[in-house]
């Protein structure tokens, strides 16, 4: 072809829009799999907190707006699912009846169905927490992959080192434990969260207020809606931490103050970044941060990973030891435990054999990231906004209010929209994934 | 390829910073299917910032570089063909105790690759050691062929030759062998465009050969020789992981029968709430 510059076409399908507004940004180009991969990666990666920022590019002041709705509606699903713990007695007393989230959906099934309830909410919960721990597994194993590429060294052997350190938590015996990792994982991530600011706050004088839209990008936005609803989620152990508080009437106030809590500092934090970077923001604000910071960011992220795996995985040796390793009729399996409290070899087997699954599924699960916005759709949303309505509902239906019962119905709706819109794009992701796959 | 190209041009002062919108189609744009295209602006090849096809966005200056006046902009297509080994190509070549020379020819002698390899002596740290290399490569192409050349700007006959060029080296007496995909540039005389070799999957012996058809020992290449490191370490890795978990069971199990005659407070755990 004779190379020339020179102004050509018309009149075809290859004309350029008209306009370049913003506002037409999301219209046109839109990336193939590999980008909407890239985008859920960015998701996970960042673990929740970090991609908020990219959801405000895409979402402006909409996506704060549903920062707090969305805390708001957790903190309501929260304490409505407490409140099905609770019955009226005789005296008209309130008192605390069931001890578990398997015993309120037992509860609601109760005449024909008197353990089907239970066993749904025990696989949702097992899914959800063994999905949880292979991700960070995962996390760590690409995080630590990104930051050596130099090093022969794949993200398959970065996740086996990572289950080596891993391995202990098979030893975890009680929740002190768990909950001092927790509170190392929450120092590191503040730590994360200062370095972050004070790197946005250095640069004050560049924030680009104006940049905020009104708009949303009609393509991008639905995944920046998963981005932020989901790290409200906290209600698989809601029920067990009411249980251990000295004074459980303080659960209300304990519920309003961290969920506030969390919102400001969340909101605040996507958008001081936001403004900071602007239309440059990536999917993890971390990308952005000039490589010494994001180096040390990085360090800080696999701690965070690798601090936050206990107690998912706790919880699930819990579920799995309650439903099938009890004493009685009910359960497959002898007790993990013997008489003397102690754990039976056989059961640190089991522990172990656990950890090693989550190993293998992370190395050999294909478009992880994916797979994990697939089932999070469904147990995820399911266990923080169908079923605390559902079973609200059923419960206590006698004693609600109107607006209450209209609380209830608009959250479980508004759940089920999220809930098959997530699954629908998490499997249009996947199905894409596998047609690039296939054709390379 | 396309000989034709239907394409627009549209430059936007978006913001402080110029931006250039290419669109195009029925071109497969250049590599792969998130391509790559170079636009000259100001002085040097800038990569296009982001191309999901059909069209092609960039920025120029960066925008953290500050803003700039006016724009302007204009565009100049430049095509690339792809032209691969046929498999009836005709083989020559001389073999002799320092230098050799393969010359490889196709379509009727249109495309000819010759390669020239060496071999020599070096004085390293364990004494005299010889190695071969690959110390130059020619490529005659003629645009007049039809096949992967439609209406050349300079139909006719054009040579791209290597500079300076040391590459494949190899111990002597070994033969070199490599699976991942190696890219040589050369020049060509034409314009002094460039001209890129992709070699992959090659084995090659030029010296010290025992016998007709017959490889020696192989060498690989450095990024073979990492890549199976990095498909080796995993193995390994997750060997060590099995034997210290079934090391750490063992001693758990031994410490826990030896333990167990003794008085032990009965910890009964049916007090203890669970979570979930």
């Amino acid at each position: 072809g004779d190379p020339g510059g020179a102004r050509a076409g018309g009149g075809t399908a290859c004309d350029p829009p008209s306009g370049g507004s913003p506002a037409l940004r999301g219209l046109g180009a839109q990336g193939g799999a590999g980008d909407r991969e890239g985008r859920v990666w960015g998701k996970t990666r960042g673990m929740f907190v970090l991609g908020l920022p990219y959801a405000i590019l895409h979402g402006g002041y909409l996506g704060l707006f549903l920062i707090i709705f969305a805390a708001v509606v957790c903190c309501y699903t929260g304490k409505i699912l407490i409140a099905c713990l609770y019955e009226e007695n005789e005296d008209g007393e309130i008192v605390r009846v069931r001890d578990s989230y398997v015993d309120i959906a037992n509860a609601c099934c109760a005449p024909r169905f008197p353990t089907l309830g239970g066993r749904i909410v025990n696989v949702a919960q097992i899914i959800e927490l063994v999905m949880t721990c292979i991700l960070y597994v995962v996390v760590s194993g690409n995080l630590m992959y990104n930051s050596f590429p130099n090093l022969p060294v794949s993200q398959k052997s970065w996740s086996i080192i990572a289950t080596a350190v891993l391995l202990p938590c098979a030893f975890l015996k009680n929740l002190k434990a768990v909950s001092k990792f927790s509170l190392l994982c929450t120092l590191a991530h503040f730590v994360i969260n200062i370095l972050v600011i004070a790197y946005c706050l250095s640069r004050a004088r560049d924030w680009a207020w104006d940049k905020v839209k009104f708009y949303i990008d009609v393509k991008k936005f639905p995944i920046s809606i998963g981005i932020i609803v989901f790290s409200y989620t906290s209600q698989i152990f809601l029920p067990s931490l009411e249980g251990n508080m000295q004074n459980p009437k303080e659960f209300h106030c304990m519920m309003n103050w961290t969920h506030i809590a969390a919102c400001i500092l969340k909101g605040l934090f996507a958008l001081v970044a936001y403004l900071t970077w602007a239309d440059e923001t990536k999917e993890v604000i971390t990308d952005n941060l000039p490589s010494t910071i994001r180096a040390v960011v990085n360090i800080f992220l696999v701690a965070k990973a690798l601090l936050s795996y206990p107690l998912p995985f706790f919880a699930a040796v819990e579920v799995l030891e309650r439903s099938l390793f009890q004493d009685g009729n009910r359960a497959f399996f002898p007790n993990c435990y013997g008489g003397d409290g102690r754990l039976k070899s056989w059961g640190l087997t089991l522990r172990c054999a656990l950890v090693v699954f989550t190993l293998l599924m992370a190395i050999y699960v294909p478009h992880f990231a994916l797979l994990m916005g697939l089932t999070g759709s469904l147990t995820g949303a399911g266990l923080c906004f169908l079923l605390p309505s559902l079973f609200h509902l059923k419960l206590l239906w006698r004693k609600l209010l109107w607006h209450h019962v209209f609380f209830d119905v608009a959250i479980f709706v508004i759940g089920g929209i999220c809930s098959v819109s997530g699954f629908i794009h998490s499997l249009e992701g996947l199905i894409e994934a596998f047609r690039t796959n296939a054709e390379d | 390829m396309e000989s034709r190209i239907n394409a627009a041009l549209q430059v936007g002062s978006g913001d402080c910073c110029c931006s250039w919108r290419l669109f195009c189609c029925a071109v497969q744009l250049a590599g792969a299917r998130r391509g790559q295209l170079g636009a000259v602006g100001f002085g040097g090849l800038r990569v296009l910032s982001s191309c999901s096809s059909p069209s092609c966005t960039l920025w120029y200056p960066p925008p953290e570089a500050g803003c700039r006046g006016s724009c302007s902009g204009s565009y100049v297509w430049r095509l690339r063909t792809d032209i691969p080994l046929s498999r009836g190509a005709e083989m020559k070549g001389k073999c002799s105790a320092n230098e050799s020379e393969l010359e490889i020819s196709w379509l009727e002698q249109a495309y000819t690759l010759k390669l020239f390899f060496l071999k020599e002596g070096h004085n390293t740290s364990r004494g005299q050691e010889a190695f071969w290399r690959l110390s130059r490569i020619q490529f005659t192409y003629d645009t007049a062929e039809r096949t992967y050349f439609k209406d050349a700007v300079n139909p006719g006959k054009h040579t791209a030759s290597s500079h300076r060029l040391s590459a494949l080296v190899t111990p002597a007496g070994k033969s070199y062998e490599c699976q991942a995909q190696q890219t040589i540039s050369l020049i060509s005389s034409d314009q002094q465009k460039p001209v890129q070799l992709l070699l992959s999957e090659v084995r090659v012996q030029p010296f010290d050969i025992a016998a007709d058809f017959v490889f020696s020992e192989e060498h690989k290449c450095p990024v073979d020789q990492r890549e199976q490191l990095e498909e080796t370490l995993p193995l390994i890795l997750g060997l060590i992981l099995g034997l210290v978990i079934v090391i750490t069971l063992c001693i758990y199990h031994i410490h826990h029968k030896l333990t167990a005659n003794q008085v032990q407070i009965p910890r009964d755990r049916s007090q203890y709430k669970h979570m979930g």
